[in-house]
């Protein structure tokens, strides 16, 4: 599921260190430990595990200007949403933290709940 | 003794320095060339620089004499503000139609003095500047452009296109100016092909989503070239379009437009080195200055280039930071703000310099489209003229007798691009040599 979500093609340039994303990111602004780089970086290396127990795929606010401005095309708002199922469907502790918004912040493209 | 001199004729498309280069060669192995340029003068890109990387030599002081011998070459013929239109025949006898565009001045007679400079009336945007000044419509691209003469600008002109003016023909002492031009045809029988049509700038969104065109002190590189040129528009003071003051610190972002799927996805070659040469050149004009380089991976991949970058930080302050910039803002005083990741320290951090300087994607010349159906051979996925065997024969197209060197064929810089130029007069050569007896007797 993820792998077609970021191609190997596309990683190559996350890993020259782009940063774009987070140069972008108003979260990141905000929350200097917020990374959408090292999101990225390891989902595509498959480390889930501290991701999906982890907060920082629920502080995404989902405005999409990483995805917009993306020089490898990553589509990170679906990859935040693919993400968020899973940890919904495994019922972390995280989940659990994030209450009622949760459910909503995951439809659509996570825009429409506002 | 004496070695009897090749009877053929060769066709070089492109005056920069790899057309130019490939029809020294070839003449001096006493090949009759002809070359064919689309712009008034020889030159092409290199003129527009003011140095060359890792030496800071002057481009022009290389250049100028590299267009003299060119043009003065007893055994090549310049055709300047010329184009290819058909190439008809195969390898040893082709066929080629140049049409030679009117000049509306006699070359015969033009001394290129400049006196009907001042009385021209119409202003136009200077490309060979970057737009950063005017031209009149009657004007020679640049100082030293080769030939030295005039050409109108017949889309610009009063004279050609209301029929009222005629201000240049009237102080022209050597009476050149001919209203009357027309466009004229030459026929050449050629035996093989040269493509050197070099490379243009790729700019549309890709700059503009780093506010390019929005916020003024962000400029592009080849503008930086021009400004920091003693020959460019400001006479080599890095003079910022809000204000014309000097920046006190300059950001150079790499990779605008290139290795990006959403643009091109290549490497244009050259960037990482000629942002290390501006910012050398920014930091010995001015001691006070800062200059800062964002770029994704450093490469410096050419003799003495890692040295270089070396130099850059330890005696010209200039501060690489790996990163490439999202999004830039502007200050109240028109200073941009970047806002960058510190991929390093996994950072958001902002940075708020006096100038920004654009690295813009390269892109193969927009002509190459046009030039690829005339002389028939095919481009790749991002408009180079296809080679079909990069490693053994890297100038060959697939057309038997067709060349291509320089960047029309592949990203690279000026070395590389003169090497592949003599490459591709020895493989004429070498080909003509086995088509001998077929060119001898045609």
């Amino acid at each position: 599921m993820l792998r077609a979500l970021i191609r190997p093609d596309q990683i190559f340039y996350c890993f020259a260190d782009c940063g774009v994303c987070e140069g972008y990111c108003p979260v990141a602004r905000q929350e200097p430990t917020f990374s959408p780089r090292r999101i990225v970086m390891a989902a595509a290396q498959g480390n889930l595990t501290a991701l999906l127990s982890g907060d920082d795929i629920w502080r995404c606010r989902s405005c999409g200007r990483c995805s917009y401005h993306c020089p490898a095309a990553v589509d990170f708002l679906s990859l935040i949403r693919e993400l968020r199922e899973q940890a919904l469907a495994l019922k972390t502790e995280a989940v659990a933290r994030q209450g009622a918004t949760s459910k909503d912040g995951i439809k659509g493209d996570g825009r429409e709940a506002a | 003794m004496g070695v009897k001199p090749p009877e053929a004729a060769v066709l070089v498309i492109g005056g920069g320095i790899a057309g130019m280069q490939a029809a020294i060669d070839l003449g001096n192995m006493g090949y009759r060339v002809h070359l064919v340029e689309r712009s008034p003068s020889l030159g092409g890109r290199m003129a527009q620089l003011d140095k060359t990387f890792p030496t800071n030599d002057c481009a022009i002081c290389i250049l100028a004499p590299k267009m003299r011998e060119c043009f003065d070459h007893a055994d090549v013929t310049t055709h300047t503000y010329a184009e290819l239109v058909e190439l008809t025949g195969e390898l040893g006898g082709f066929k080629a139609r140049v049409r030679l565009k009117p000049r509306y001045v006699d070359t015969a007679r033009c001394t290129g003095c400049g006196e009907c400079l001042f009385k021209c009336p119409v202003k136009v945007p200077n490309e060979f500047n970057m737009g950063l000044d005017k031209r009149r419509a009657i004007y020679m691209p640049f100082l030293q452009a080769v030939p030295k003469k005039m050409t109108i600008d017949a889309s610009r002109c009063m004279q050609l296109t209301r029929g009222k003016c005629g201000n240049c023909a009237k102080v022209c002492q050597a009476g050149a100016i001919d209203y009357a031009q027309r466009e004229e045809m030459l026929e050449l029988s050629v035996a093989a092909v040269v493509l050197a049509t070099g490379f243009d700038l790729y700019g549309a969104q890709a700059l503009t989503s780093y506010g390019y065109g929005r916020i003024k002190n962000v400029i592009t590189a080849m503008e930086f070239e021009r400004l920091i040129c003693a020959s460019g528009p400001t006479h080599g003071h890095l003079e910022r379009p809000s204000d014309h003051a000097i920046p006190d610190s300059v950001a150079f972002i790499q990779c605008v437009g290139s290795r990006n799927m959403k643009h091109k996805p290549y490497c244009s070659a050259v960037c990482c080195m000629h942002a290390t040469k501006e910012a050398i050149l920014a930091a010995e004009h001015y001691p006070e200055l800062k200059p800062y380089i964002f770029y994704m991976d450093m490469r410096a991949v050419g003799k003495g280039f890692f040295k270089y970058v070396q130099r850059a930080q330890s005696d010209y302050r200039v501060t690489y930071v790996r990163s490439r910039p999202g999004e830039i803002k502007e200050d109240g005083a028109g200073n941009p703000v970047l806002w960058y990741e510190d991929t390093d320290s996994s950072r958001v951090k902002s940075l708020t310099v006096g100038l920004v300087v654009l690295a813009q994607a390269l892109l193969p010349s927009r002509g190459n489209d046009a030039l690829s159906e005339i002389v028939g051979v095919p481009l790749d996925d991002y408009g180079f003229f296809r080679i079909e065997d990069k490693l053994l024969r890297p100038m060959d197209t697939v057309r038997p007798g067709v060349f291509a060197c320089g960047f029309c064929q592949s990203p690279q810089d000026i070395p590389d691009s003169v090497t592949q130029a003599s490459g591709a007069a020895a493989r004429v050569a070498e080909v003509l040599a086995g088509q001998a007896g077929k060119v001898n007797a045609a």
